[in-house]
């Protein structure tokens, strides 16, 4: 991609021959319009504290001598409502880096009243806000006078982003206030040959076609923006709020098909080297397939072998220091990273290609999204967002995934950000998309055993194992990577806390082993002083002990934003409980259970010994069964009823009661 | 903050290695101190602190701050920085340096290109307070040393330094030096240790102390800076001496005259400023009504703070009050002067009031010092009349200057007759010509920080609940849900009163919300329900918890042993709980009233059955209390008795 925009750069400067003008930046003001001086509500969202009445922004690139340049002219009215509108609002901070200057700032405050309060340009001032060695991140930042619920601000500024043009840069619409009208003028570089042109794409949202004014600005348009919030589980940022990508691109009409063809072909071409198969790769992956039957067996060995023969220098866990990073030197080949036995993930995931190559598969690079930035849509001809990969094998008829050099994820599974999206595998030929798995509920478990002892006081005490398994291993074993082994322990205690409340935690251990085939376990003794509530004769137990002090995970009655869940989890307790001498259950009954169908289903079982002084408690919860974990806003209601009510049944309790002794009776 | 974060941890991944290089001899030797320390709790542990401050005849002082530690687990990484704060015009880096001992890896050298040199406040419009910070932490692993050394500088504003020998992790060796020119003498005062007395050889004082322990994080703790050795210390120009740049203080009148020359001339009211009074007190027929239509405005103007010149005294001299009324933004001490203009205006004498806010105990009388202080606040001179007609709460009586009400103007929340918490019994200096002096803050009496709350509750044959609560908040009670509901948005703040019903009732529909805000008072009311809230047992049982909703900041103390104070924050709270219980259903069980006293609080609840309502009952009080390492096992009995109280069910049994 840094090819592409040098190679623009280079062609621009040198067929480009009409030299621009900066356009002198107006200070002048629009007229104020009285009705919005007198707007007592705003009008795009019913409670905000501030609006914004318009925000205008000009983007141009344009040359300066030979050097391209990028300048955006920001132009905003807010009407501000509240105090808190006023405290948001009236203090400016427009951060700017190196190759970038912060021009033309004019602001001003118009009173309730009509009065015109300027800011004054000593008011204005330039602070580094950071500082290594050149780089330099700077702000203008200034504070608008005398604002007050009820006055209208407004400011401008012309930001010049020296030697780049506008290359793959995302547009806002939205802000941390409503706006009621967002225009963008745009006008790319003139250029005198047809070879590139630009271009822009608009996500999630309404805006108006482009049409050119008569300064030569194409502009587009978007009313009523509401401001930007962020919601739990919700959908990655750029996938919810409205934006546009602006770039250039050859100027030549292509049909997605025919893009994406292009583009694994090129894929290919450029990772051909990469994977290029020697003696010693040949030598190594027949070493290492050695008397393995299946063709699974011959690539979990290459898989194991690039994971814990080959270091990832990015890997936390390699514990290399910058430095020593920087010192080494660039794998050109898979010989290469074989002989140093260390390499980026890309290296990593090359050999693994080859070696599988070596061994009689068909390996490629497949390119990938990340599902945690954007939703993939190759209806959108642009390999802007395939900006990871993976390495696609054929097994028989079908296409698998491996990404060896994320050493924590289990066989079959990818990193959560890359399943289930479409990849594009690549071939001299015929290159297509694969859907890369997806995994379910039953990859990514949460299993508790415990066995606890109930005293006539209420304590709870005992010993319990916790196990994790997929997606929860990966990222447990993530967190065992940045922290100390003590640092883990203490968020541990910490987890287990959120999940019974005040409790003792002892002799807690951890396996420690990295290994991504097994779970990750550990195991503590608990003890809960005031587990089970006790009254004259009745102690109260709640069954699902480590839901004890769970917060709801949707108490918000309102959604804005439509709900997803990086991944499919279970959640399996098996639980037994020795009950106090001279107490016995009460007619126990289970908790009720939730049924969503294929999407989610919550179930106990409640067992107890013949003589009544042991129960036996199992707990199970699914959650995006089918794949589904994805749900529109309008469903907000439905799943947070499946929360509520798993809530609920884990607060279920059962009675257990005094048994009256016969010195009692006589008594 | 978030973009400003990510930048900063965009330019520390670029941070370049440079070639190996030997450290220095004083660090070589550092390193040999931790070489038997052995303490798995800790995550790293500090070899050597040392400040060495030379001072010259003519005021100005060269400062170099030398440091090493060793990381002892994966945590410590993070303790391999420096950060030095300094003041942009007035303070100049002569030399920064830093070495990281990787053992059989070598060594590495940072120089100046490795600083970074950000913003100390960059919330702030603007400030000329920066740091330059060095981070090696990404270098870094078990068992390594950091080092650093940095040299620089000033022409200080006072002739005085304050030395903290540790922070939280354990030190070895720390050690403060002042070297004077001859015929000088220094004064220091020892805070949080027995008195240290210097090593004094000719005009140089060495100030010294091994082997501290770490200060553990414990919940409820003091503030790490009433907890560490601290040394605070004066030094005093021969007589002969022609340096006079730098003030000396040998009392707090000094220092209150200092800050008063540095003030006064900002607070004259002009027509501006009059014109705005007459208006604001147009309606006012007494003194304090003309004071709270004053104090009510200042409240209003935006904070805003601008920090330019500090080190020429800048961070004390207020803007003009008549810039700041222009601009209608300030910071602390802008806001107070202003009052202070304007109350001047209507004819009532005020007083600028620095203060420490955050911490209560911080401000110390041994040290009379400008350094102590980082708030600013105000106390207006009152008439006996006023006294009379008010409940005295904050009012505070000097000596020489009489009756004064004390006000923080910065925090918009608490109304006048009221002070922020953490002000409270705090020492504040009273800023004036030839009569300021140190004065604690006054202390608002329990009962007018009371919440009172009533809960009118429903409970269904079902288990279903209807409720409404209602709740009264005062003084700094008050402020708390104050605050919340002004600052957080209308959406946001209906979130945040759905989660705190939501995490006693499940599912609760939260069907009203209504706020009343009279400034001395905060009423809410809480309309909701809940589908199943009491719980079915054995078609005859319903069993629920009477304490329908709760606090959310319940004291909680952990188990095991305890080291530090417990610090409470006071509390009154009054509760009340009307449950119509369902048809057909009587009570079987009711948990026991509970009465509890204890030195710094007393508990009580009560269950009564009226006319088919229970009726639950609580009153908790706790002092604003620091409770000793030998009363800790009472302290949570206490609160761990309360929080199961709010737990405990009521069982109701069909007829």
């Amino acid at each position: 991609m840094m090819k592409c925009i040098k190679t623009l750069i280079v062609f621009v400067a040198f067929f480009a021959t009409m030299l621009f003008t900066t356009e002198a930046f107006a200070t002048d003001w629009r007229p104020i319009d009285p009705a919005h001086l007198a707007l007592k509500a705003p009008v795009v969202e019913k409670d905000a504290d501030a609006e914004a009445i318009f925000w205008e922004i000009k983007v141009q690139d344009e040359l300066d001598g030979d050097t391209p340049r990028t300048v955006l002219q920001n132009y905003i009215r807010i009407k501000v409502f509240t105090d808190r509108g006023k405290e948001s609002q009236s203090k400016i901070d427009i951060l700017y880096r190196n190759r970038t200057r912060i021009t033309d700032i004019a602001a001003r405050t118009i009173k309730p009243d009509g009065k015109v309060l300027e800011l004054k340009s000593d008011a204005i001032f330039d602070k580094t806000v950071v500082s290594l060695n050149k780089i330099k991140v700077k702000a203008k930042s200034f504070a608008l006078p005398g604002v007050e619920p009820g006055s209208i601000i407004e400011y401008k500024w012309r930001e010049v982003r020296d030697d780049r043009l506008a290359y793959y840069i995302r547009l806002q619409f939205q802000r941390d206030i409503p706006v009621q009208l967002v225009k963008y003028y745009i006008k790319p570089l003139p250029m005198t040959s047809n070879v590139y042109e630009m271009r822009y794409k608009a996500f999630n949202g309404q805006t108006s076609p482009l049409t050119l004014d008569r300064e030569g600005y194409s502009t587009t348009t978007m009313t009523n923006v509401p401001a930007f919030r962020e919601e739990k589980y919700m959908p990655p940022e750029y996938s919810v709020r409205p934006w546009i990508l602006l770039y250039y691109k050859e100027r030549k009409d292509i049909k997605p098909e025919q893009y994406w063809l292009e583009v694994g072909k090129k894929t290919f071409d450029e990772t051909k080297s990469k994977m290029k198969l020697s003696d010693e790769v040949r030598k190594l992956a027949t070493s290492l397939t050695e008397g393995a039957s299946t063709p699974d067996e011959k690539l979990d060995r290459l898989v194991q072998f690039c994971r814990t023969k080959v270091k990832n220098i990015y890997d936390d866990a390699s514990s290399l220091t910058e430095a020593e990073i920087e010192k080494m030197k660039e794998n050109k080949s898979p010989e290469d990273t074989i002989k140093r036995g260390a390499g980026t993930g890309s290296d990593i995931n090359y050999l693994f290609a080859s070696l599988a190559t070596a061994a009689g598969f068909d390996a490629r690079l497949a390119r990938v999204s990340d599902r945690s930035d954007i939703f993939f849509d190759k209806a959108f001809a642009d390999d802007y967002f395939l900006n990871t990969s993976d390495i696609a094998v054929k097994v028989g008829d079908e296409w698998r995934f491996y990404d060896p050099s994320s050493r924590y994820v289990p066989q079959g599974m990818l990193r959560w950000q890359e399943e289930g999206l479409e990849a594009l595998v690549s071939d001299p030929k015929q290159p297509f998309f694969v859907r890369t798995p997806f995994s379910s509920h039953q990859k990514s478990v949460v299993k508790k055993n415990a066995k606890f002892k109930l005293t006539e006081e209420g304590v709870l005490e005992g010993d319990v194992k916790v196990e994790y398994t997929g997606h929860f291993a990966i990222e447990k074993r993530e967190e065992l990577d940045e922290n100390s082994l003590e640092q883990s322990e203490k968020e541990i205690r910490a987890s287990i806390r959120r999940q019974v409340g005040e409790a003792e935690i002892s002799d807690l251990k951890m396996d420690t082993s990295l290994d991504a085939t097994k779970p990750f376990t550990y195991s503590y003794h608990l003890r809960i002083p005031a587990y089970a509530q006790r009254t004259g004769k009745r102690l109260f137990v709640q069954l699902a002990v480590f839901s004890k002090a769970d917060e709801p995970v949707f108490p918000e009655s309102n959604r804005i934003h439509p709900l997803y869940f990086p991944y499919p989890w279970s959640e399996e307790e098996d639980l037994t409980i020795e009950l106090p001498a001279g107490f016995k259950m009460d007619s126990p009954t289970a908790p009720k259970p939730v049924n969503a169908g294929e999407i989610s289903q919550y179930s106990t079982k409640l067992m107890y010994t013949k003589d009544g002084s042991k129960l036996i408690f199992k707990r199970s919860f699914f959650f995006g069964g089918g794949g589904s974990i994805f749900f529109p806003q309008s469903m907000y209601p439905q799943i947070k009823q499946i929360f509520d009510l798993v809530q609920q049944q884990d607060k279920h309790t059962i009675t257990l009661k005094q048994e009256v002794t016969s010195q009692q009776e006589g008594n | 903050m978030k973009t400003i974060l990510l930048i900063c941890i965009l330019l520390l991944f670029s941070i370049t290695a440079s070639a190996s290089d030997e450290p220095p001899a004083w660090l070589q030797q550092a390193a040999t101190f931790g070489k038997n320390f052995e303490n798995s709790r800790v995550p790293a542990v500090v070899l050597l602190k040392e400040q060495t401050v030379v001072v010259n005849e003519d005021g100005k002082q060269t400062t170099t701050e030398r440091y090493a530690v060793k990381v002892l687990i994966k945590e410590g990484r993070a303790y391999a920085t420096m950060s030095a704060p300094y003041l942009l015009e007035t303070t100049k880096f002569k030399e920064i340096k830093g070495w990281l001992i990787q053992g059989s890896s070598g060594v590495k050298k940072y120089n100046k290109e490795s600083v970074l040199d950000l913003t100390a406040a960059p919330n702030d419009v603007y400030s000329d307070v920066r740091v330059k910070k060095l981070d090696a932490s990404d270098d870094t692993t078990t068992g390594m040393i950091f080092g650093y050394e940095w040299t620089t500088e000033e022409k200080p504003l006072f002739n005085q330094a304050d030395w903290h020998f540790q922070n939280r992790l354990p030190t070895l060796l720390s050690r403060f030096t002042l070297s004077m020119p001859s015929g000088w003498r220094a004064e220091s005062v020892t805070f949080n240790h027995q008195k240290i007395e210097p090593v004094v050889s000719g005009s140089t004082y060495t100030w010294e102390l091994r082997d501290l322990p770490p200060i553990e994080r414990e919940s409820a703790s003091p503030s790490v800076s009433s907890l560490t050795p601290r040394l605070a210390i004066t030094y005093f120009p021969s007589s002969s001496s022609r340096t006079t740049a730098a003030a000396s203080f040998n009392s707090w009148s000094e220092v209150s005259s200092w800050l008063y020359q540095l003030t006064e001339s900002q607070s004259l009211p002009d027509e501006t400023i009059k014109t705005k009074v007459r208006l604001l007190i147009a309606d006012a027929k007494t003194e304090i009504e003309k004071i709270r239509a004053i104090a009510t405005f200042v409240q209003s103007v935006h904070y805003i703070s601008i920090q330019t010149g500090v080190g020429r005294g800048g961070g004390y001299r207020p803007h003009s009050a008549t810039e700041v009324l222009n601009k209608s933004y300030g910071d602390c001490k802008d806001k107070a002067n202003l009052m202070k203009a304007m109350l001047k205006a209507a004819g009532i004498n005020s007083y600028l009031l620095v203060i420490y806010s955050g911490d209560p105990n911080y401000v110390r009388m041994e040290w009379p010092s400008p350094q102590q202080f980082n708030h600013c606040i105000i106390a207006v001179k009152i008439t006996e009349n006023t006294v009379e007609n008010s409940d005295g709460a904050t009012i505070v009586k000097d000596s020489k200057l009489g009756q004064l009400l004390i006000f923080d103007p910065t925090d918009e929340y608490t109304p006048l007759g009221d002070l922020p918490d953490h002000e409270q019994g705090s020492y504040a200096l009273v800023v004036s010509n030839d009569s300021g002096s140190l004065l604690r803050m006054p202390v608002t009496p329990l009962e007018l920080n009371r919440l009172e709350r009533e809960v009118e509750a429903s409970l269904g044959v079902d288990g279903s609940l209807n409720a409404t609560v209602r709740e009264k908040a005062f003084g700094q009670t008050a402020v708390s849900v104050r605050r919340e509901s002004k600052q957080l948005s209308k959406a946001d703040y209906r979130i945040a009163i759905e989660q705190w019903i939501n995490r006693t009732v499940n599912g609760a529909k939260v069907s009203k919300i209504d706020t009343k805000d009279d400034r001395s008072r905060f009423d809410l009311e809480v309309d909701f329900n809940a589908s199943r809230y009491g719980q079915i047992m054995q078609d005859r049982l319903l069993v629920f918890k009477p304490a329908v909703v709760v606090n959310l900041s319940q004291v909680a103390l952990p188990e095991g042993g305890r080291k530090q104070a417990v610090v409470l924050d006071a509390q009154d709270q009054r509760e009340e709980f009307r449950i119509k219980l369902p048809e057909g259903f009587e009570v079987d069980e009711l948990p026991d009233a509970i009465k509890i006293e204890a030195p710094f609080g007393s508990y009580k609840t009560s269950y009564t059955i009226k006319n088919g309502y229970l009726i639950y009952t609580s009153h908790l009080l706790v002092k604003s209390a620091m409770v000793g390492v030998e009363l800790y096992p009472a302290a949570k009995t206490f609160f761990d008795k309360v929080r199961a109280s709010t737990q405990a069910p009521a069982v109701l049994v069909r007829k």
